[in-house]
């Protein structure tokens, strides 16, 4: 795994069901002797077998304004809540005040990783090399104006400067108090209950290239995701059903994520099995038998 | 204007002498071929990720021990961004505002921090000068990247050059003590920088201060600091300002010239390392630091100074362990004879002797056995020898060996008894002096030394020194 935010990033399973995603993350956890900050789950990874819900709860964030996700999501978010009951399981709500400056603070710890990380690809060493016939100054610029691509370029520029000298604390500093808040809001709500869940994203997938020219909105798609990633625990997001996107168009799958308190991964292995039988949602693509 | 007072402090990088790297199992070297201790860690290579070295962190706590730190209970890396092709990461992983050792002290300077890091890739730059100005191209040699270092940063309580230089000694003795670094200067694996500034004599208050940068022997760093500390005082002297800088001592030349000003000061946007956690020393790992410290330097200093030595012999002996043990045991046998006295004897004639003879190694290693050294001092100490004949016998001892007792009787070199008899000689010395005679009336004592030898010479030293000029006196 290279390196983009490395307080950030994680390896996670991408798979078609939540069995999958069991074996896999069995096969991925554990302490890793070539990275320091791993951990292994005590007991390993089995695969999950849950059959209903009962005796969980569920907290919905009360900060969950209906503005900032599309109608359609929130339809099969909404179902998928009723879904939870129909097996058992328990809706609470729960406050996460803090998650709301997620975004925010993930644009800026994420971009100022970024700028550190990317810095060895200055054509010194390996990979790409532009300009080697001038001074070494002018080889590091050409090779990096030539190698990365706008966005990068636009995560390295904003991260350098929220780390310079005079912003870093009204930056970066700030940002990882907000980082600190947000996972004492999980901690607290994971007082009473067992799992946080949200949409996975304000909407159903965009087309591709459709944002690029709107950055912002691009970033605010992370809207849902990013507090966990912050926090630090885990999470699981699964298909939930179909919607239509805002503008209209062919319906695409919704995502359910549902979030656990930190090292939690087989009871939402579990959970998620559970729910993931009840919904019964069909991934594969329409018009193929079989 | 009032006087102008000096204030130094030093910032010193200790290379730890570990089997591996900081962050990597790299083999440590010196003078290997270039860049055959790498690896996808050390190169920074995309994927990688650091793993610190115990053995490190063991050994920067025992520093922090031995320099009377303060142990941060939960110290942070952070990285250092900076370009240049010494740095694979393009950042350093060093420690910022959270460093593993605090607060401390060694002698009379006060140690601000010390921190645990990684060294950078070692730039050799082609052609005539060896440094970056002038030069063609620079090759990277990444055997020394990711060496660990602990940087020892003291207050700035230092009043003079040479006084930074003695200090530095001390510390280097402290650390090649502690079996942590190899402290070798010439190699790098101690660098020294120092901040120098000046100020009105009694100001609080601190001066720009400029930085003088890796000073390469001690000898360089007095000379660094006298040649700095010469041009500030000039320039303020003369009405002007210090400039905020980092300065490059030239020894060969004595010159000082500026690598950076201020405005060129990079900005090294430290954040703290999310590859690492953080340093949580344990009880154990503390408790170890503190009990495998030896008697430092400082502390056997003070402990010969209480048995009477001065100064400079007790740093002489502190500073040489092996020494320092067999003084003791000349200590020991010599019950009753002042450890003063011996000590001299270890750290001066002895010291001589071997010297004379060409002999390697210290008196731990010679062949004259603390006992019998204790029993030489005792014959010269009863005037049984007279003290250039106990050289004599020395230089003996030092050749073979042997009892000093039964040397003075195989060569004669009892004291002489019969004062009848010296005192001849020393008639026979005044009479054949008269020039000297007549100087020593005239009331220059120096001229009766001209008569000692003169008796020495006759008596082959077998005479008493004290004895002697009793003599010349009454014979005035
Ligand atoms: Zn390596």
């Amino acid at each position: 795994m290279i390196a983009f935010a490395s307080s950030l990033d994680q390896c996670g399973p991408l798979t078609r069901t939540v069995s999958d995603a069991a074996l896999l993350l069995g096969i991925l956890q554990g302490k890793d002797p070539c990275d320091s900050t791993s951990v292994g789950l005590e007991g390993g990874v089995r695969l999950p077998d849950r059959e209903d819900l009962s005796g969980l709860r569920f907290g919905v964030p009360a900060e969950l304004g209906h503005d900032e996700y599309d109608s359609g999501v929130r339809a099969v978010f909404e179902q998928t809540l009723r879904k939870i009951e129909a097996l058992g399981g328990e809706i609470a709500e729960v406050s996460l005040p803090s998650s709301e400056h997620g975004i925010s603070a993930y644009y800026v710890i994420a971009p100022a990783e970024a700028s550190s990380n990317l810095a060895r690809y200055d054509g010194v060493r390996y990979g790409m090399r532009a300009g080697g016939d001038g001074d070494l100054v002018q080889m590091y610029e050409t090779t990096r104006s030539e190698g990365f691509g706008p966005e990068v370029k636009r995560r390295i520029m904003l991260g350098t400067y929220a780390l310079s000298s005079g912003y870093y604390e009204a930056y970066y500093g700030q940002a990882q108090k907000v980082r600190t808040r947000i996972a004492e809001d999980f901690s607290g709500a994971f007082s009473g209950v067992d799992f946080v869940v949200t949409p996975t994203a304000p909407s159903v997938a965009f087309g591709l290239g459709e944002k690029t020219d709107d950055p912002l909105a691009m970033y605010l798609n992370d809207f849902f995701t990013v507090p966990m990633s912050l926090a630090g625990i885990p999470a699981i997001s699964i298909p939930a059903g179909l919607a239509e996107p805002e503008g209209g168009g062919p319906q695409l799958p919704v995502g359910f994520q549902i979030a656990a308190p930190a090292f939690g991964e087989q009871k939402l292995l579990d959970a998620a099995y559970a729910l993931e039988q009840g919904i019964g949602f069909d991934a594969r693509p329409e018009g193929l038998d079989g | 204007m009032a006087e102008l007072e000096a204030v130094i402090g030093l910032e010193i990088h200790v290379q730890l002498a570990t089997k591996t790297k900081m962050f990597c199992g790299c083999e440590l070297s010196f003078g290997d071929e270039p860049n055959v201790h790498t690896c996808p860690v050390c190169l920074a290579h995309p994927g990688v990720l650091p793993v610190p070295n115990e053995q490190a962190i063991r050994y920067a706590l025992q520093i922090g021990a031995a320099l009377n730190c303060e142990i941060a209970p939960r110290s942070i890396f952070h990285r250092k961004n900076y370009f240049y092709p010494d740095s694979p990461k393009a950042y350093q992983i060093s420690q910022y505002d959270i460093p593993i050792c605090g607060a401390g002290r060694l002698g009379d300077v006060r140690i601000h921090r010390a921190h645990l890091e990684e060294d950078a890739a070692k730039m050799i730059h082609v052609g005539e000068s060896g440094r970056i100005h002038g030069s063609g191209a620079s090759l990277v040699d990444f055997n020394r990247g990711g060496t660990p270092l602990v940087e020892i940063v003291t207050e700035p309580d230092l009043r003079d050059a040479a006084e930074a230089a003695q200090w530095a000694r001390l510390l280097r003795e402290t650390i090649r003590q502690l079996g942590v670094s190899d402290v070798n200067m010439e190699e790098g694996s101690l660098r020294v920088d120092a901040n120098v500034s000046v100020r009105p004599a009694g100001s609080e208050e601190l001066g720009t201060k400029t930085e003088l940068k890796n000073m390469n022997s001690f000898r360089f760093l007095q000379r660094g600091v006298e040649a700095e500390l010469a041009r500030q005082r000039e320039l303020v002297e003369s009405g002007g300002t210090v400039e905020q800088e980092t300065l490059h001592f030239d020894p060969a030349s004595g010159s000082l010239t500026s690598l950076r000003s201020k405005e060129e000061a990079h900005d090294y946007r430290y954040f703290p390392e999310p590859d690492l956690v953080p340093l949580v020393p344990s009880e154990e790992q503390l408790r170890e630091a503190r009990e495998s410290l030896p008697e430092l330097p400082v502390a056997r200093i003070a402990r010969y100074q209480e048995m009477g030595l001065a100064y400079d012999v007790a740093l002489t002996l502190a500073t040489d362990p092996r020494t320092a043990g067999y003084f003791e045991n000349v200590v020991e046998a010599g019950e009753g004879i002042e450890p003063r006295v011996l000590a001299n004897w270890v750290t001066g004639e002895l010291a001589a002797a071997l010297r004379q003879a060409e002999v390697d190694g210290g008196a731990a290693d010679s062949r004259i056995s603390p006992p019998d050294l204790a029993k030489l001092v005792r014959l010269v100490q009863e005037k049984k020898i007279s003290h250039g004949s106990g050289k004599k016998v020395l230089a003996a001892m030092v050749k073979g060996g042997g009892d000093p007792e039964k040397i003075v009787e195989r060569e004669g070199l009892a004291q002489m008894s019969d004062s009848g008899e010296l005192e001849a000689i020393v008639e026979k010395a005044m009479a054949d002096n008269p020039d000297a005679v007549e100087k020593i009336r005239e009331g220059n004592n120096k001229a009766i030394g001209a008569i000692v030898g003169a008796v020495m010479r006759e008596t082959k030293g077998r005479a008493d020194g004290g004895e002697v000029n009793r003599l010349i006196q009454e014979k005035l």
